[in-house]
């Protein structure tokens, strides 16, 4: 769904993060001297996008920790926390991940009572992706097809072409951006270097396996599958902290005097204690259930409800895994094949 | 590392809980911690937590923190103001030093507090008290490892790296839950196992490692010595000693004595197996593959070192390890996971009962010349006896020979052995408890003062890899409480000395730098730089040295050549009988940290694992005509809990197995004070107890 | 923007008895009028209620919709929200939102027989369609209860059963020993349609086309369930109700979720044939 395609010097970056500040707090991967983290940014000097991050930016839609509502003398206030951002440099796993995320919160029974906390802070959020032009050792995210490049669900994405970019719009908002920073327009030869290079790219990841149609297969394979990888779960929580669409959640009340404060905060199903269901067995208490709990939900459950699997390929998840369980290595087997 | 954003901020720290030592991000908004992330370029972690840490801040600003100091007046507590509470305190230790003399005093340090906290601990102890009575909880839990390698290698520590045992050929690990206590060390065993690596684990119960072992050996729990003479009597009898290894780099006495003991018929795989009920064909097989696999590295901790004859285990290991070959390589090596994050620092920095900083003796006129010098204080106000250890304190407290007591971050009342005890004796003396959390120790307290957390000011920590790193102050202390560091400075200052009195943690390490030769070269500077930002490892003699990753180089031993112990099995101190007929032995859950005054409080943690339970067999079981989740009451010679039963065939028949984290159902209310003879470490792993339907 | 779901509305408890040791009843009301007068619910759903401080809990409704303006629930003491509920008193606030989840049939089952079978606590979670059925007489001419507990003392609702009986209901209480002065029916709740032989406990039929629902702790349930097959009732034809740990009571937060269903979304009735595909 691309309209206008423009390039932009890479000297001229700083212009565009100037006008994005307009839009609101810009919060770009930053290099900190130890790790690159997704922090908020004041100029382009403090952007760095020569290396995939581990770190999540999830939590700027989807905060660690998040207060729901207050409550004190008899009355509640909804307390509901969201102002303009801009998140620059989200690469394409994020960005078809924050559309996952996006699905589930508005989707309630045949009511559509959208999550108002998650909702509100998407609508404030501009996004301006940047298609990665080098994979890092667990990515997937060709395989999944939901990268090198991001196709929708952006602003505007930027290309590394050498000496300049190319940006892509894919809003309105986007073209409004762009409104306050005239671009020369992109010709057919630039158009198709984007391609070259995210062809490079997928090439260069190395599952060596295309996950369409794997809803159709995977009941064959699970069992034996959650059984051989997840039994070396050593039950962190990890793997669905950092994962960029997942969205499970627990909530607690604390008492700070006279006031009650109602939170959630980010909770993880491969943990024992996430599920408890009466009557159910004791099914979920061993790791390989829980394992195949969440294979079956990102590969199958999801893509029958919404038609788009929950896992974009980002490999946070094998990353982040004590036991070096990865999801590639999983999705592999699932298949079938190597 | 603090990262500023306008709202958000991310400040790197290591973590609180174990020994691993990874680090990870705190996120802060507006003075709050919302949570925690990993950190990617860490040596040892690599972007990996396990639960504690991903949930480390839970605990950090609960509404239930100690938030003022407490006196106790009228059998209540009553908040007070820092001044009247400090007055107080120094005033009550000054009478009793004044009427009792010194050795009626004694200090508690934490090995949950930084390096810095500790040493003044010890300093304290030392120049104000002038008593060797301080100790802290590595008494409970590595104090024979302290003791036995370094009698084998000169150097109690952790020989080689955590990263390294990805590099082994062969990893045995006893001991040691390793999934579940280091879950970042556990999977990086089951990489190595991955990878090709033969896994050899000796564990009464079937862990979750068990399921990736190649060989799985239940021993009973207290028979170690045993089993570990076997393996060394197989290998002389194979010849798969590594001979050149022995001859230039080991002791020729001590090994030909050793070596003598071990290949007599009693340790023979088939003599031992009626101790310890390992079949002498797997022991066999075990100890020829551990052999032929090399470098092998030993893994091991709490079921090695918690026995009357802990010391023994741990020499053992040594002994093995030596005569393999096995030692100063990489790959190698005798592993002993520490457990607190910061017991390996506790150590390193004196606060034991027989050592100053750096395991300088206090008996040594040398080492008390140093440290009078460096303290401003005369040679001969030091004491020049070894002072008390904890169970001794416990015990001393309880018979009116130690007066006053200042316990600063542990729960005695959860962790030592024969807790109905504990609690007759902690009520006896002037306490001072100082803490984050109001702990059942806290509540026997006369005064309890309010700590700042780990979260709540600057320090270090030294893991169990010897590497010391800093942890960085992310919020403002909550409430009135202050750092330990602060605190102990004050009372010093009260009772006359000023030479706790510091005006930030830098100044101490500072101290430390100067009067420990192996932290010599690990300054606050360096740990923190461009070259070394997550911390330098000790031996660290100077500034230009790059800390020393695994010791031992090359069979070349701290102590010059290694030393062989003669080790004879001692059979626990107490076995079933038949009144109590079960062997009990004790250890941890994942989710739960020690005496759980923190994971408790955290939400995440505490759902994992919310009740105490005791695992019995299967066989056990049908004829107590007990099911899973029935209530039970378990006894001993010195009490009784009552708590779930869960039927599972992770214990063998006749064990039972209890996580002692709960103050609800103590495990240690039956555990027995029977003390190893050299490190004074309790036998917390074997008991007798009997049980019944409750 | 819609009103946050999240957020309860205040309430508060105008009654609370003491059905057992553990258990209470409340009786609760929104304290906004207009609410009190719009706000419904079908027979079988759920709300999440709030002890403020503590948490948040889902319990189904005890009461029938056909009584407005009073929200019954029972709570049994066996956590740290619910045992803050045993600690308030009449007069107390608390937080309210719902309903959630799906109903009991009561729409399909028109006109036809219903045979209820509940044991302990159990029979909170359908006295609601119990009462509803009994307020709609013309519409549910056969229904019965069969309900048993442990012993005399932890029977719930023990002053409505011959209100119950007057009403036009078939109810059948026993229990599983012979305890104090009771001098009912003693065996267990299944014991009543089973081929156990039961001295102590008058057998019943329940009609070969009656639809069956089923309420109790799991292992209950479960026999139950075994029992009624093997009296040749069909598993779609028996109803269940599913308990378990949630939160959001939307289907968000993630913790009722099994296989592809939501506890809080998809149930918690389910038939019990789609129980026994849930467990996969």
């Amino acid at each position: 769904m691309m309209t206008e395609a423009y390039v932009l010097d890479k000297n001229r970056l700083g212009d565009l993060v100037e006008v994005l500040k307009v839009r609101g707090e810009v919060i770009a991967p930053t290099n900190t001297g130890i790790d690159i983290l997704y922090m908020p940014v004041s100029s382009v000097s403090e952007i760095d996008l020569s290396k995939i991050p581990l770190d999540s930016p999830k939590e700027y839609v989807f905060p660690i920790t998040e207060t729901m509502m207050e409550v004190e003398g008899g009355e509640i206030t909804p307390v509901l926390e969201s102002w303009d951002r801009v998140l620059f440099g989200l690469r394409p796993c994020d960005v078809a991940a924050f559309r996952c995320m996006l699905r589930f919160f508005e989707d309630y029974a045949d009511e559509k009572i959208p999550d108002p906390y998650f909702i509100e802070k998407m609508k404030k959020l501009t996004v301006v992706a940047y298609n990665c032009p080098e994979p890092k050792e667990h990515c997937f995210c060709a395989a999944m097809g939901t990268g090198p490049v991001a196709e929708s669900g952006f602003d505007l994405a930027l290309s590394d072409l050498g000496g300049y970019y190319l940006v892509e719009v894919g809003s309105v908002k986007g073209e409004e951006i762009l409104g306050g920073l005239p671009l020369p327009k992109a010709s057919q030869k630039d158009i198709s270097e984007k391609e070259a290079v995210a062809r490079r790219c997928s090439e260069k990841m190395k599952p060596g396996f295309a996950v369409q149609g794997i809803e159709d297969v995977i009941e064959q394979s699970i069992d034996a599958v959650a059984e051989n990888h997840g039994g070396r779960c050593i039950v962190c929580g990890g793997c669905n902290f950092f994962c960029p669409t997942c969205t499970c959640y627990n909530v607690t009340d604390t008492i700070e005097g006279e006031l009650v404060r109602r939170e959630r905060y980010w909770d993880s199903c491969m943990l024992q204690g996430f599920t408890w269901l009466a009557g159910m067995g004791p099914e979920r208490a061993t790791l390989a259930s829980r394992m195949k709990q969440r294979l079956m939900h990102k590969l199958s459950y999801t893509k029958e409800h919404y038609d788009a699997y929950s896992c974009t390929g980002c490999g946070r998840c094998s990353q982040v895994c004590p036991s070096y369980i990865f999801m590639e290595d999983m999705i592999r087997d699932i298949l079938g094949g190597v | 590392m603090i990262i500023n954003g306008p709202n958000v901020k991310r400040v790197l720290t290591t973590c609180v809980y174990c020994g691993t030592g990874c680090n990870f991000y705190f996120h802060v908004i507006d003075g709050k911690i919302v949570g925690v992330s990993p950190v990617e370029s860490h040596p040892v972690s690599q972007g990996k937590l396990c639960i504690k840490g991903w949930k480390a801040h839970e605990f950090v600003q609960r509404s239930d923190r100690l938030k003022r100091p407490l006196i106790r007046r009228d059998g209540s507590f009553v908040e007070v103001d820092w001044t009247e509470a400090l007055d107080y305190v120094a005033n009550k230790f000054k009478e009793i030093k004044e009427e009792y003399g010194p050795s009626a005093l004694g200090c508690l340090s934490s090995a949950k507090c930084t390096n810095e906290e500790n040493y003044l601990m010890q300093k304290f102890a030392r120049a104000v008290f002038k008593t060797n009575n301080v100790d802290h909880c590595a008494r409970l839990c590595h104090a024979s490892t302290v003791a036995g390698l370094t009698a084998s290698f000169g150097s109690g520590a952790m020989t080689n790296s955590i990263n390294e045992m990805l590099d082994s050929k062969a990893i045995l690990v006893t001991g040691s839950n390793t999934t579940e206590q280091h879950p970042i060390i556990g999977g990086k065993i089951m990489e190595a196992k991955k990878n090709g690596a033969k896994l050899i684990v000796v564990e009464p119960r079937k862990i979750h490692l068990t399921s990736f072992a190649d060989a799985h050996l239940r021993q009973k729990s207290g028979t170690d010595v045993p089993w570990l003479n076997s393996f060394m009597h197989v290998i002389f009898e194979e010849g798969l000693e590594d001979k050149e290894f022995i001859e230039k780099h080991l002791e020729p006495e001590p090994f030909e004595a050793m070596k003598k003991l071990v290949t007599s018929s009693r340790y023979s795989p088939e003599n031992t197996e009626k101790i310890t009920s390992i079949p002498a064909e797997e022991l066999r097989k075990a100890a020829i593959m551990f052999a032929k696999n090399r470098p092998g590295a030993i893994v091991y901790s709490m079921g090695i070192t918690q026995h009357i004859q802990g010391t023994d285990n741990v020499k053992s290991c040594a002994n093995l390890q030596m005569i393999l070959g096995n030692m100063g390589v990489h790959g190698g090596g005798v592993d002993p996971l520490r457990g607190q994050q910061n017991v390996q620092g506790a150590c390193d920095v004196g606060a034991l009962s027989n050592v100053f900083s750096g395991y300088q003796r206090v008996t040594d006129p040398a080492a008390r010349r140093k440290m009078a010098d460096a303290w401003g204080v005369g040679f001969e106000e030091f004491n020049d006896e070894v002072g008390l250890t904890v169970v001794e304190m416990i015990h001393a407290a309880g018979e009116g020979k130690v007066k006053g007591l200042y316990i600063m971050g542990e729960n005695p009342m959860v962790s030592d052995p024969d807790l109905n005890h504990v609690e007759e004796a902690l009520k006896k003396p002037f306490l001072v408890v100082q803490d984050i959390f109001m702990t059942p120790t806290a509540e026997l307290a006369d005064v309890v003062l309010p700590a700042a957390s780990f979260a709540e000011t600057d320090g270090t920590f030294t893991s169990t890899q010897r590497t010391v790193c800093k942890i960085r102050k992310a919020i403002e202390p909550l409430a009135d409480s202050r750092p330990d560091w602060w605190i102990i400075g004050q009372i010093a200052e009260r009772l006359g000395y000023k030479g706790c009195t510091y005006t930030h943690p830098s100044e101490i390490l500072d101290e430390i730098n100067r009067t420990t030769p192996i932290y010599g070269g690990i300054t606050w500077d360096r740990i923190d730089s461009e070259e070394f930002p997550f911390g330098i490892a000790w031996p660290c003699p100077d500034e230009g040295h790059p800390g020393t990753l695994f010791l031992h180089k090359g069979g070349s031993f701290s102590r010059g050549k290694g030393k062989c112990h003669v080790c004879e099995y001692v059979p626990p101190a107490e076995e079933p009988d038949e009144e109590y007929p079960f062997r009990m032995t004790t250890g941890r859950v994942n989710p739960h940290w020690h005496t759980r005054s923190m994971t408790g409080r955290s939400p995440t943690l505490e759902r994992e694992a919310p009740y105490a339970y005791i695992e019995i067999n299967p066989e056990d079981a049908k004829k107590l005509g007990v099911r899973s989740n029935w209530m039970v009451r378990v006894a001993s010679r010195r009490g009784e809990i009552v708590l779930r039963a869960r039927v599972s065939d992770i214990v063998p028949p006749g064990t039972v197995f209890i996580p002692w984290h709960y103050q609800e159902a103590p495990a240690n209310r039956l555990t027995i004070a029977a003390l190893d003879p050299d490190a004074k470490i309790p036998d917390l792993k074997v008991c007798a107890v009997k049980i019944e339907v409750a | 923007m819609k009103r946050n779901e999240y957020i309860p509305y205040m309430a508060t408890i105008k009654e609370i008895s003491e059905q057992t040791s553990d258990i209470k009843s409340f009786v609760l009301e929104f304290d906004d009028p207009e609410l009190r007068e719009r706000w419904t619910f079908k027979p079988g759903q759920f709300v999440e209620v709030s002890a403020f401080g503590h948490g948040e809990v889902p319990i189904s409704i005890a009461s029938s919709p056909t009584r407005k303006g009073e929200i019954e629930l029972v709570i049994r003491n066996s956590g740290s929200v619910t045992a803050a509920f045993h600690e308030m008193k009449a007069g107390d606030k608390v937080g309210l939102r719902g309903p959630y989840g799906n109903w009991w049939p009561f729409e399909e089952t028109k006109g036809k027989k219903v045979t209820i079978v509940a044991g302990g606590i159990g029979l909170a979670a359908v006295t609601n369609i119990l009462r509803y059925m009994l307020d709609n007489p013309s519409d549910y001419e056969n229904v019965q209860l069969l309900y048993g507990a442990r012993d005399q003392d932890l029977l719930v609702f023990t002053s409505e059963y011959e209100k119950w009986r007057q009403m036009g209901a078939d109810v059948h209480i026993t229990c599983d020993r012979r305890a104090g002065d009771w001098s009912g029916n003693v065996g267990m709740v299944t014991c009543f349609f089973n081929d156990t032989p039961s001295p102590e406990l008058e057998k019943v039929e329940i009609p070969e086309d009656a639809t069956l629902i089923v309420c109790g702790p799991p292992i209950m349930i479960h026999f139950c369930c075994l029992d009624l097959l093997k009296a040749g009732f069909k598993p779609e034809n028996i109803y269940v109700s599913l308990e378990g740990h949630m939160k959001c009571g939307v289907g968000k937060c993630g913790h009722c979720n099994v296989g592809h269903k939501y506890v809080c979304k998809d149930g918690p009735v389910f038939t019990y044939a789609e129980k026994l595909a849930l467990e996969g």
